[in-house]
């Protein structure tokens, strides 16, 4: 894990800004966080 | 929402929940994957789609009316963005419909790891997450390439969710029994059970390291504690939406485990909440008539229980007067009885539960699988409890 030069937040704040996957800015946002979520409460 | 029949609904279950006899007996369901298969698709076939997705799963409403939904409807995980994530614990069952958690393949903490839980508990938290979804090892790059290919999946997987929701509560005015402002108990041992050691090994540390346990619960409750920002001035007599707990453990613990494990801290963190008003739903797993009257600790009223595999009348004899029941059909009839089998036993649970109220009428196991229950059971069932349950 220390070799890692990122953190799993940073990723999520590039994907809500990437409309290479979701053009519609608003929806994007809204699906970033909730995967976000979803990725944390699944770990308990 | 709104709406005449929305208010009615959710009146009769304010009215049953609060022992009065509603106009109409609230009759629900607790689904997750099996509407797929109502009509004989498959979850397999549709989910790519997600009006497609909601179209086939809502299609079953209109054949069985319903005033509540217990727990939340819809697609119960999203497979491939774990599975792009590099987890493969979740997957879809072989009749293409169901969804399996295969704990087996769960990369559980070791014995050795409770050390890291109990002395730096966010730390812990974070290398769990690193094990489940191995993929936020990589690269940046590989990293960030499969986070986004995930992300296109779970687009597909919440917007069939939103569509479901809408159908379900917007158009065919279903009740949901939980909202936004709902609390929840999770037993701090059920974390261990559920997450970080799984059901075997956990149920072995009860026995083989039973100290280190409690340890490693009083940290997971402590944290807890410390995120439970609401107050019980704030819910004076709010009975609904319900709030939440759910047994995953408790089968399998004796009486005095219960206790430990399970209702000291429901009773601490939430009964002044309950002494406010607010009152829980609680999601039985298993066998639990052994431990149902400690609840009689708890204010009249104050828990609605989904019964799972005690015989609801002896649950009526041992808690009636104290707690909603939420049973009146068992699955294993829906699926092998007879229409007129089930219609009779749904019949003996009307005239034993519902006078004074205190009962709303469910299913005791939810529907997962296309073969756990006879549709036409299904219809017949809810067609007599929509009927016998009015006044």
């Amino acid at each position: 894990m220390s070799e890692r030069d990122y953190t799993v937040e940073e990723l999520f704040a590039e994907l809500k800004n990437d409309d290479s996957w979701e053009s519609d800015p608003e929806l994007r946002k809204i699906l970033a966080e909730a995967l976000y979520a979803t990725l944390q409460r699944s770990v308990g | 929402m709104g709406g005449d029949l929305y208010s009615r609904r959710v009146q009769n279950i304010v009215d049953a929940i609060n022992f009065r006899e509603p106009e109409k007996v609230p009759v629900g369901l607790e689904i997750l994957m099996w509407p797929f298969a109502y009509k004989g698709k498959t979850y397999q076939e549709v989910m790519h789609d997600p009006q497609l997705a909601a179209d086939t799963y809502t299609e079953f409403l209109d054949d069985v009316s319903l005033d509540y939904l217990a727990l939340m409807p819809g697609v119960s995980h999203p497979v491939k963005v774990y599975q792009k994530l590099g987890n493969n614990e979740y997957v879809i069952a072989k009749d293409g419909v169901g969804i399996e958690h295969l704990q087996a393949l769960v990369k559980f903490m070791s014995p050795e790891d409770y050390e890291l839980l109990i002395n730096d508990f966010p730390a812990f938290r974070q290398y769990m997450f690193y094990r489940k979804y191995p993929v936020f090892k990589k690269s940046k790059e590989e990293a960030y390439a499969a986070l986004k290919e995930a992300a296109k999946e779970f687009k597909t997987y919440f917007l069939a969710n939103a569509l479901i929701n809408k159908k379900i509560h917007e158009e065919k005015q279903i009740v949901s029994l939980h909202g936004p402002e709902s609390l929840h108990y999770f037993s701090a041992f059920n974390s261990i059970f559920d997450y970080y050691r799984g059901m075997t090994n956990a149920l072995a540390d009860l026995r083989r390291r039973p100290d280190v346990v409690r340890e490693a619960c009083k940290v997971i409750r402590d944290h807890t504690l410390s995120q439970i920002k609401a107050k019980p001035e704030d819910y004076q007599g709010k009975s609904f939406p319900l709030s939440m707990t759910v047994y995953h453990s408790e089968c399998f613990l004796s009486p005095q485990q219960f206790d430990e494990f399970f209702f000291k801290d429901f009773k601490e963190f939430y009964g002044p909440f309950m002494e406010a008003g607010v009152k829980f739903f609680l999601k039985g797993e298993g066998s639990f008539l052994k431990t149902i009257d400690r609840y009689r600790q708890l204010p009249k009223g104050a828990m609605v229980m989904m019964l799972d595999e005690d015989d609801p009348f002896e649950v009526h004899k041992a808690i009636g007067d104290w707690a909603t029941l939420c049973t009146g059909i068992r699955s294993d009839l829906l699926k092998y009885g007879t229409k007129q089998q089930c219609i009779d036993y749904a019949k003996k649970c009307f005239d034993t539960f519902a006078p004074g109220g205190g009962f709303m009428f469910l299913q005791n196991k939810p529907f997962l699988y296309a073969q756990d229950v006879n549709p036409e059971n299904v219809v017949a069932v809810y067609e007599f409890a929509n009927e016998y349950g009015k006044k």
